[in-house]
């Protein structure tokens, strides 16, 4: 579904990203993992179109992003790290632009606000502006906007942050069911994220793709079980 | 062009209190310029010329703070990430954006319009001549629209990219710059200085001339920092 190959990319003379491969397949959680600065956010955003790359390809659904950017973008919903939107819109307000970019028909369009108020509890905000929101109910709009359209590809760049405990697992239920029909590719520094969600783990580091495994491997290879102390090792090994 | 990108800069603009400050200020400096620097009741006006004489200048300190926001708001507050994540083409995003600020501008132009009405109830206007001047002011709009969106693009906040429209803006409308190319290039050809100039193409309407060659400065001109804008859009992207 996704295939990314040999990917590198450089910000003026720091290689961000050095030869990343990997593919993914609808029904995968993967969650990039690693330190700050590992070029998560890069990848991501290189994997969204945001960002040019410098070698290697990516592909979705066999058709390359570079040379096919609006078909392949129509299958990927992509939430940024900040959450960035438009102040002075309401939620409601902001759907609909986001269904009017996606030419969504207006009955399509009220049944997934209808399953998105529900699963995403956004009813009692949907007419408030986005200024006034707090981060937690950002991030949550943010994540409805992306799957708004029902993409294949779903890239959520540390979709948790500053959510509450309760909020973090409704988020997770959420995207473990989204799974089912669908790609999820999250980025996080959060282990406990990564074992509350992930069906394969991608760790960079340094711009580096270090490990890609499932969950339950990277599992068995830890340390009596604690993902922390190989996250450690694989991390620091590569400093 | 696309509808959703091209309504939200319409909203955002008017949900701004800035907007009407922007309106104010045009509709009092045309009133004051053609006044007491045009002698607009001691001349003979029924070109309104006293009027349209000073509208370079007016918009070339008006359209810059219209179009400030147009790249670089999106660019501060990270709403491009969203934005260049849409499945939309270079060329939609560059459009929509530009249209938005040549519709503003033109909206703007039309608080005009009051003056000529009631001039018309006085003094017997040429209406011919006058439709040229509007359509010199649109032509002239669509310039500095153009030109005002690219550096919006090109710079990260939108005050730099209000004083960097201000000087181009100002440059263009006063500056030779045919006698600047014909005094580097000895052997131009002698037309160059008038081809070249805005006064001359922008004096040519003026004139209740409808010229061919003027109609094509403009319109080319304009097309030339649009298609400089479509390529900086295209700069950021998967390419």
């Amino acid at each position: 579904m996704i295939e990314v190959s040999n990917l590198s990319k450089s910000f003026d003379l720091k290689n961000v990203l050095k030869d990343i491969s990997f593919k993914a397949k609808t029904g995968e959680i993967i969650t990039l993992l690693g330190p700050n600065g590992a070029g998560k956010t890069t990848l991501m955003r290189c994997m969204c179109g945001y960002l040019p790359i410098d070698r290697g390809n990516i592909t979705i659904d066999n058709l390359p992003l570079n040379e096919n950017l609006v078909q392949c973008l129509s299958k990927v919903g992509y939430m940024p790290e900040n959450t960035p939107l438009y102040p002075e819109m309401t939620v409601l307000e902001y759907m609909r632009f986001i269904a009017e970019i996606y030419q969504m028909p207006k009955d399509i369009f009220d049944e997934r606000m209808t399953y998105l108020q529900e699963k995403l509890s956004l009813d009692e905000v949907m007419f408030n502006k986005m200024s006034t929101l707090s981060k937690g109910f950002r991030r949550r709009v943010g994540v409805g906007a992306a799957i708004l359209h029902n993409p294949q590809i779903l890239i959520l760049d540390e979709p948790t942050e500053g959510l509450d405990p309760n909020q973090k697992i409704v988020l997770r239920k959420f995207l473990r069911d989204y799974a089912k029909k669908a790609l999820v590719i999250i980025s996080t520094h959060l282990l406990e994220e990564t074992e509350a969600l992930s069906s394969r783990v991608i760790i960079l580091n340094n711009g580096r793709l270090i490990k890609d495994s499932s969950f339950a491997n990277l599992k068995k290879e830890a340390p009596k079980g604690e993902l922390s102390k190989l996250f450690y090792q694989l991390t620091k090994e590569g400093d | 062009m696309q509808t959703a990108i091209y309504k939200r800069d319409l909203v955002s603009f008017f949900n701004n209190k800035t907007a009407y400050i922007i309106f104010v200020v045009y509709s009092l400096l045309s009133s004051v310029m053609a006044f007491f620097w045009g002698d607009f009741f001691t001349t003979y006006n029924s070109s309104m010329s006293s009027f349209f004489v000073f509208q370079p200048n007016i918009l070339a300190i008006i359209i810059p703070a219209i179009a400030m926001r147009s790249w670089a708001d999106e660019k501060r507050s990270g709403t491009v990430e969203n934005l260049l994540t849409f499945p939309l083409s270079n060329l939609n995003l560059t459009v929509s954006k530009f249209v938005a600020v040549f519709s503003i501008s033109l909206i703007m132009i039309l608080f005009s319009l009051p003056l000529l009405i009631t001039s018309a109830i006085y003094i017997p206007i040429d209406y011919g001549s006058v439709l040229c001047s509007y359509i010199a002011l649109l032509l002239t709009s669509m310039v500095l629209s153009a030109y005002c969106c690219l550096v919006s693009s090109l710079v990260a906040t939108p005050a730099v990219a209000y004083l960097l429209g201000l000087l181009g803006g100002v440059l263009w409308t006063n500056f030779s710059f045919g006698n600047i190319i014909t005094s580097l290039w000895h052997n131009a050809p002698f037309y160059f200085d008038g081809i070249l100039n805005f006064s001359n193409n922008y004096q040519n309407f003026l004139n209740g001339q409808l010229n061919f060659y003027s109609l094509i400065y403009f319109i080319s001109l304009a097309f030339l920092l649009l298609f400089y804008n479509f390529l900086v859009v295209e700069n950021w992207r998967a390419r």
